[in-house]
């Protein structure tokens, strides 16, 4: 049973984001609905947002396993605390909200996960075990949804990496889900980065299709509610360290939430096609100024390096599980 | 490997490491500060909360330093 699940959570978000993407596509470009790439020369246009169709094929999954699951509230959680992301992201894409007001609305998710009544406040700790945290974990778990939804939307800056990040941070954390026995939230991370598959696929350099926010804040907030759902909230955190360096780097360094047109000084530059940081010492620090700090890069380059190091933080967060962590 | 991959993968394992010192002092504060009242427990938070946010103040110091450092080596001093 469990392996014909696995086998549909692999194969059948992978299939229906492909159907609903080819659905999708064709009418953004339609309807003018196309963003300039601008990290390349003559900055192309390129039809956004296909996250609807990634979210929606994640939630049709979720809804058609619910029959087949102990905790079908909880599946129930998941997909909908993530799918009141993506329309957040949606009504982003089409009228942007501000960058103080977005941090606010993505803690709405939480309160449909924990409406459930599925979350026990006991996370894994490193170090501390499973702790008891029946006063304080509830505000832990808001702040979590906005950090990792705010985190994995500013990673969405270059082509395939958002995409290859998140598969190659998350993955390394299977093993752990494993152990832990929490197969509906294995299910549903599975299911996620198989919906993410054909979009990964037309994303990758040069970019054919964005996903917007609809899609960023998605994958954000349903990391966050598996890492909630399983209890394992510290290492998807710890995994998710690449994308939170980026994000704090950005915010501390302009003082404050600000939108990306907001920012005066950019963090990068192009300059012959390839991407360097901005010389100015007040420019921001991104975590793609930091690696292009030294010499100039080409996209897919930036995007193979950061994959690595999401990589490497996934398997840090692994590794913690299983070698620091009392259980 | 180039220096801002270097410096990228720094700021990671860096991070890994302030969150396993937090703890590890989070852990200490627990064993010094033992009792089930309220007040001992929003005590452990706020405490634990300011070791975590006073690590991060220092790590992303270091970070914006040698970011800046490597980044006028390699382009000479800049403006806009």
């Amino acid at each position: 049973m469990l392996l014909l699940l696995t086998l549909v959570v692999v194969t059948l978000p992978a299939i229906l984001s492909e159907i609903f993407q080819r659905i999708l596509i064709p009418r953004l470009i339609a309807k003018g609905f196309v963003s300039k790439d601008v990290h390349k020369i003559g900055e192309p246009l390129i039809p956004e947002p296909v996250g609807p169709a990634i979210s929606f094929s994640f939630i049709v999954t979720l809804m058609l396993l619910l029959p087949l699951t102990s905790k079908w509230a909880l599946l129930a959680g998941i997909a909908a605390s993530s799918g009141l992301a993506s329309l957040i992201g949606l009504l982003d894409d089409i009228a942007p909200l501000g960058a103080k007001i977005k941090p606010v609305l993505l803690i709405l998710p939480a309160f449909l996960l924990v409406a459930t009544g599925e979350i026990i406040p006991r996370p894994y700790l490193p170090l501390l075990g499973r702790a008891r945290l029946y006063y304080a974990y509830w505000l832990i778990l808001l702040a979590m949804f906005t950090v990792f939804s705010n985190a994995v939307n500013m990673m969405d800056a270059l082509n395939s990496m958002l995409p290859s990040s998140v598969y190659a941070a998350t993955m390394p954390l299977i093993p752990v889900l494993l152990v832990l026995n929490n197969l509906d939230s294995l299910l549903a991370l599975l299911a996620l980065l198989s919906s993410m598959l054909p979009y990964y696929l037309r994303n990758r350099y040069p970019a054919k299709v964005f996903g917007g926010d609809s899609n960023s804040l998605f994958i954000g907030a349903a990391i966050a509610s598996i890492a909630a759902a399983s209890n394992t909230e510290a290492f998807f955190s710890i995994a998710l360290l690449p994308f939170m360096v980026s994000g704090f780097s950005v915010i501390a360094s302009v003082g404050g939430l600000m939108e990306r047109h907001e920012i005066s000084r950019r963090p990068v530059m192009l300059e012959k096609g390839k991407i360097k940081a901005n010389p100015d010492p007040k420019a921001p620090m991104s975590l793609i100024a930091i690696l292009t700090s030294d010499k100039p890069k080409m996209e897919p380059e930036i995007v193979r390096n950061i994959s690595l190091i999401s990589l490497m933080s996934g398997l840090l967060a692994c590794l913690t599980f299983f070698l620091l962590t009392p259980r | 490997m180039d220096k801002g991959t270097l410096l990228a993968l720094y700021g990671v394992i860096s991070g890994w490491f302030l969150v396993i010192l937090s703890l590890a002092f989070i852990k200490l504060l627990l064993m010094t500060l033992s009792g089930r009242r309220l007040i001992i427990a929003l005590l452990r938070v706020v405490l634990g909360l300011l070791i975590l946010s006073t690590f991060l103040y220092a790590w992303y110091r270091i970070l914006r330093r040698s970011f800046l450092k490597i980044k006028i080596n390699s382009n000479g001093p800049g403006g806009t």
